[in-house]
This record gives structure tokens, sequence and C-alpha cells, in this order.
């Protein structure tokens, strides 16, 4: 029995995207572009040392600061948050959100202030959390062993060839 | 904190900002255009691109201050009567752009690049385009999208009742 073939209406035609008009005339809603009154934001204090053991960190000053609703240490944010699971196989030390004892690159965060003014406005409250590092950093010469490397000690084998 | 006072896309502004404030965030915040992004710290992405007095401009790298006085043009500015400008319609007939976050700062970077070179050839719109990052399309589109532009301008401006 002969029929009429059902023709695709899409297929090979070019579709023009229904999300665009709004992208294109600046009228989309990205996360920052979010305002809720109330609203609060969290700004970073960052370490800037590439590696160190963290004595202490010190928070009153930028938790009295005005419009500061809070600052958490590293360790406060471990009572809250586990490591972030890191997707793979091979040895991996814990990555914590905030850093608790050691920091392992320079930028790692090391407290959070949570403040009611906008990170950019904000009275420089993450800089008023003071981070304590003992000196001896190590560079990048010194011999990996596993009193120093998080690795050695977790693969005994390589450590015993270094 | 100084007052500032200026057009934005052909209205009169004013707004309190603190001197330290950026041109972006009185834009965003102070005037509530969230269509201009920001997308780096370090004034090289070019997702704030505004014109200031038909220049284009990153909006993150000047104080709000130093714009009293001056026009301001955003993207919420560029469409006239309901009717988008011919970048715009471009990049959305030439699928310029994905996620769109770097959109609005490479229209209105193409809109003065098209101003100052009218039929440009496409190292021309490479070289206009390269303070705008894009992650997502390879940028291949945004370049057909400007041609596109280009020719609509053309067509626009050497019709009869040419209106620039």
């Amino acid at each position: 029995m002969a029929s009429t073939p059902v023709l695709p209406k899409l297929v090979g035609t070019r579709v023009k995207r229904r999300e665009d008009p709004r992208l294109i005339q600046g009228r989309a809603t990205y996360v920052d572009d979010v305002k809720i009154a109330g609203m609060q934001h969290i700004a970073f204090k960052r370490c800037d040392i590439a590696h160190g053991r963290i004595r202490s960190v010190d928070v009153t000053a930028a938790a009295a600061m005005e419009g500061v609703e809070a600052v958490f240490t590293g360790a406060q944010i471990a009572t809250m948050l586990e490591p972030l699971p890191i997707a793979t196989p091979f040895p991996s030390p814990p990555h914590r959100a905030v850093a608790v004892d050691v920091v392992r690159y320079a930028g790692e965060p090391v407290a959070v202030v949570r403040q009611l003014l906008e990170p950019d406005r904000s009275v420089g409250a993450p800089q008023l959390a003071a981070v304590d590092f003992p000196p001896g950093r190590r560079t990048s010469r010194s011999r990996v062993t596993a009193e120093n490397s998080w690795f050695a000690r977790s693969r005994p084998s390589i450590a015993s060839l270094a | 904190m100084p007052e500032l006072a200026l057009r934005v896309n052909g209205e009169q502004r004013s707004l309190e900002v603190e001197d330290r404030t950026l041109l972006v965030h009185a834009l965003r915040d102070g005037l509530g255009l969230t269509g201009t992004h920001v997308g780096c710290d370090t004034s090289q992405c070019g997702a704030c691109t505004v014109l200031i007095d038909g220049r284009s401009a990153k909006s993150c790298t000047i104080l709000a201050i130093q714009a009293d006085g001056s026009n301001v043009t955003t993207i919420e500015g560029l469409a006239q009567n309901g009717e988008l400008h011919p970048v715009q319609q471009g990049f959305w007939d030439e699928h310029g752009l994905q996620c769109g976050y770097c959109t609005p700062g490479m229209i209105l970077s193409a809109v003065n690049l098209l101003k100052d070179t009218p039929n440009p050839t496409e190292q021309q719109i490479r070289a206009g385009i390269a303070g705008n990052f894009c992650r997502c399309t390879g940028y291949q589109h945004i370049v057909n999208a400007i041609q596109n532009a280009a020719t609509r301008l053309d067509a626009r401006n050497s019709a009869p009742d040419a209106r620039r």
C-alpha cells in the first residue's frame, strides 16, 4: 500500500536557539545577578606562600569589623565539611575546602568571612585574618622524604628508593 | 561619598559611589544593570566591556567616578524600540554564543570594531575582539556573527532611508 512519506520538520533545517534573545540583550540571570534583600556574601582569606604548615589563624580583628557576620577557620569548616571528593584511583592527600594545618599552593583559602557587604566592597576583613606560618619552607630542591611528603608517607616503597 | 552623575543607555542617572568603586560594580549593583559581567580579576576577559562616549572600554578597569558626566552604553541599551541591534541579530543568526557569559562584552566590542572598520577582514575581526575571551565557542561562530553584522550594517547604511 502506498502512503505519503512523513517528512521530518527540523532535521536538516537551521534551528535558531530559543535562549539567545535574553542572552544577547543582557536579560539573563547568572548566579551573581541574583539579589535578595539581606543576602550575605562570603570572602576568602588566601595564603600567599606556596607551601607551609599553619601554626595559627587569628580571626578576632576580622570578626569585630562592621558588616562581618562570622569568620571561620579551616578547623571550624572541617567540623562541617568532609574533604572534597577526589575522583582518582591514585593516592591523593585530603583536599580540604579551607586549609587546616598545611597549605599546598599560594592562594589556598585559610579562612572564610561571611559578611553583608559584597566582597568587592568589603572593608578588608579577609586581610585581617592573620595566619602564622613557621619558617623553613620546603623549596623545590629539597629531597622528598617520608618526613616532608604526604605522598612518600603513603607509599613507603617509593620513599625507600629516594 | 562622591555622587556620580552620568547618562546610561540614554537616561540621566545619579548614584552614590565610593572612591574605589569600579564602574562595573556601579552599573551592576548601583543601577541594577546586570547584563555587564565580571569574568576575571585581571582586566583580561572583556566580559565587562561597555561603551563610554561611543568607545569600548573594560568597565572593571575604570573607577566609577572616572565616568562622571559621560555617556555609557551597556548591553541593555543596544536594542532600540524593541528591535535588536544588527550585531545582536548577527550573534543570534550565526550561533555566536553558547553560555552567553562573554556575549554582552563581545557584542559591544564588535559594535566599536564595526564603527571603526565597517568591512573588516577575518584577521581584523580576530584582532578587534582580542580583548574578549570566550571559553565555549572557539570563536569561529563569533567571527561569523560579526561578519553577518557587518553585512547587515552595510546594507542598512546603503539603504535609501539609511539611519546610522
